[in-house]
Parts: structure tokens; C-alpha cells; sequence
């Protein structure tokens, strides 16, 4: 009793305190507390770290493709990621890096994907795929002239910025689909 | 009189045939609505469903309405169990038969093709029926793609 308040179960003294931590139990005691503390200060200190790996995250958005041909698009700006179903069936998808900068996009064709038609849709894609029209402006003439060259390989165009863009025609892993268009964005490496 | 009745007849057969054809075909799958965030049936192209994780599931079906290939759009996950919950929810949703489900719950984690990056697993249910799964990584930021086909014996 101190002040006539109750201090019971509370260690006040500080010779109370040394005989608290003499006992091998209460030794014990102190340090699963110390460990404990320590757990927790690990907890609260992670998302910190963690966070700090990613610094950098791509801005999710709705790729440029001609709304009357869409017949459903979504977008989850916490994932990164795009969809959209177009009325002729064919789909195209795209994620945004969110730890990091980067970007991937998909075009599955319910058709095949044959000789002048891999022009027409690669243009269509990037057109799509790229931020803005000046953007593409000044890939364009290197579009053109890997458009005739992409058959199977990947096809690696750098930008103005010494970003590159990717792109590669496939046949569609789904039966549902013929062909597949797939890119890549990815930003200098400086 | 006859020619009225046999043209209102013959009509009442087409309605009833397109209109039981629309149920066999919307009512095929087997997946909760609340995880759908759009659906669109097309006589020709089939189902296709956007879940709610933007993950894209496309199905066709035979001519008997049961669904005979499907595939399964989605990025992120790698891990076998995931993976084993996929192709679980690939048979719910495609009305693979119960016991054929039963089956690949106690059984389906234990294949070996599992150790293997993209795989072809065909898989025969009692009815001997062939469910064939193909797994395959595009090697584009993770988006994977699971594929199912559902061959009847003899097929």
C-alpha cells in the first residue's frame, strides 16, 4: 500500500524488482516476455520492409480498345489486373506489376491468327496496349517492320525511353481458342 | 382446321425444343453466382464466365449439353495445393459425376505429374469416362492456364 492506493501485483521497488528476476522461473518469465517483444516488434516492423521492397508499382488501367467491340471489361486496381471479353468471343487480358514496374497483356483469338491478319492485330493490340496515340507514334515504324517478322519468335522493339516491348504469336494453349498474341512492357533497366 | 392445328402444334414443338436446349445449356455449370462478375452463353462460342478475381473460365459443350472442354484463366497462384483446388473446382463447376469428385479429393494431390512445370494428366473415372487436365505456365508474368476435356468411353 502506497498513498493508500493498492499497488498489489505490481512491482514498485526496485529490490522487488531484482527479486522478481533472481528466481531461475521468473528468469524464465523475462525472457519468453523479451522473446515475445521481440516476435511482435518483428511483426509490426515487416509490412514496413516489405513495403519498402516495393516502392515502385505500375498504374493498373483499362486498355484503349474500341468500346463497341467490348462486350464486358473489369478492372481490379488493387491486383493489377485487366479483362475483357469482346462480342466476337475473343478475350484479352493484362496485370500491371504491383511490386515493380512491368506489364503483360494477352489477346486469345477464337480464330487463327494467319499471315496478313498478324499485322492488323499486332498494330490493334499495341494500339490498345500502349498509354497513349504518341506512344505509338513512335514505335510505329518499328511495328511495321517486325509485324512481318513475327511468326513464332519473339519480337523485342525498344522504345524512345530504352523501354522494351515484346510481343509473341502462339497457338492457344485452350481449346477454346486458336491463337494467342502475347506482350510485354518493360521498363529500362537504369 | 387440320392445317391449323398441325401448324399450332409443330409450333408448340419448336418453342418447347429451343426453350428446353437454352435450359440444358445455361444450366450446365455449376458455379456460384456470387463469384461471377459476368457470364455470357453463345450457341457457338459457349460459356464465358468472368469470375470476381478476374480470373476467365470458358467452357463448350456437347451436343448432349454436358460440358466436354473447358479452361481456366488465371494468374498468381504456383503452389500445388492451390493448384489441386483448381482443377477440384474445374470438375465442381463442369458437373463432373460425385464420385469421379470424390475420387480426385482423396486422390487427385498424390499425382505425380504435379512435380513437372505444365503437364497432361488424363484421368479415368469408373464409368470410364476421360477427364484430361493440361496445365501450362505461358511463361508471361504467371498467368496460367488449365485446360479439362471430358472424353466419353470410346471417344
Amino acid at each position: 500500500m502506497h498513498n493508500g492506493q493498492d499497488y498489489s501485483g505490481i512491482s514498485t521497488a526496485p529490490d522487488e524488482a531484482l527479486h522478481v528476476f533472481s528466481s531461475p522461473r521468473s528468469t524464465k518469465t523475462a525472457r519468453m516476455a523479451l522473446i515475445t517483444i521481440l516476435c511482435l516488434c518483428s511483426i509490426l516492423v515487416a509490412p514496413t520492409v516489405f513495403a519498402q521492397e516495393c516502392e515502385s508499382s505500375t498504374v493498373a488501367r483499362r486498355l484503349e480498345i474500341d468500346k463497341t467491340t467490348v462486350s464486358f471489361e473489369t478492372l481490379d486496381e488493387k491486383k493489377g489486373s485487366y479483362v475483357a471479353t469482346l462480342k466476337n468471343g475473343d478475350l484479352v487480358m493484362a496485370s500491371f506489376s504491383q511490386c515493380g514496374l512491368g506489364m503483360h497483356a494477352h489477346f486469345y483469338s477464337r480464330t487463327p491468327i494467319t499471315g496478313e491478319q498478324k499485322n492488323k492485330t499486332l498494330r490493334w493490340f499495341v494500339s490498345a496496349v500502349l498509354p497513349s496515340k504518341a506512344a505509338y507514334a513512335a514505335l510505329a515504324k518499328q511495328i511495321d517492320a517486325a509485324a512481318g517478322a513475327a511468326d513464332t519468335k519473339t519480337v523485342t522493339l525498344t522504345g524512345a525511353n530504352e523501354e522494351s516491348h515484346a510481343f509473341e504469336f502462339k497457338t492457344s494453349e485452350s481449346p477454346q481458342f486458336s491463337s494467342a498474341l502475347h506482350y510485354s512492357w518493360n521498363p529500362p533497366l537504369h | 382446321m387440320r392445317t391449323h392445328l398441325s401448324l399450332f402444334t409443330t409450333l408448340l414443338l419448336f418453342i418447347s425444343s429451343t426453350s428446353c436446349a437454352d435450359l440444358s445449356s445455361t444450366d450446365a455449370l455449376n458455379i456460384a453466382k456470387s463469384r461471377v462478375a459476368y457470364h455470357h452463353y453463345d450457341k457457338n462460342l459457349g460459356h464465358t464466365y468472368v469470375l470476381n478475381d478476374t480470373s476467365v473460365f470458358v467452357a463448350n459443350q456437347a451436343k448432349d449439353g454436358a460440358v466436354s472442354s473447358a479452361t481456366l484463366f488465371y494468374s498468381g497462384a504456383v503452389e500445388k495445393d492451390a493448384l489441386v483446388n483448381k482443377m477440384l473446382w474445374v470438375l465442381e463447376a463442369t458437373n463432373a459425376s460425385a464420385d469421379f469428385r470424390d475420387w480426385a479429393k482423396k486422390n487427385l494431390a498424390r499425382n505425380r505429374r504435379f512435380e513437372q512445370d505444365s503437364f497432361v494428366m488424363p484421368l479415368k473415372s469408373f464409368s470410364m469416362e476421360t477427364h484430361e487436365f493440361t496445365y501450362a505456365n505461358t511463361e508471361h508474368n504467371q498467368l496460367y492456364i488449365l485446360a479439362y476435356r471430358r472424353l466419353k468411353p470410346g471417344q
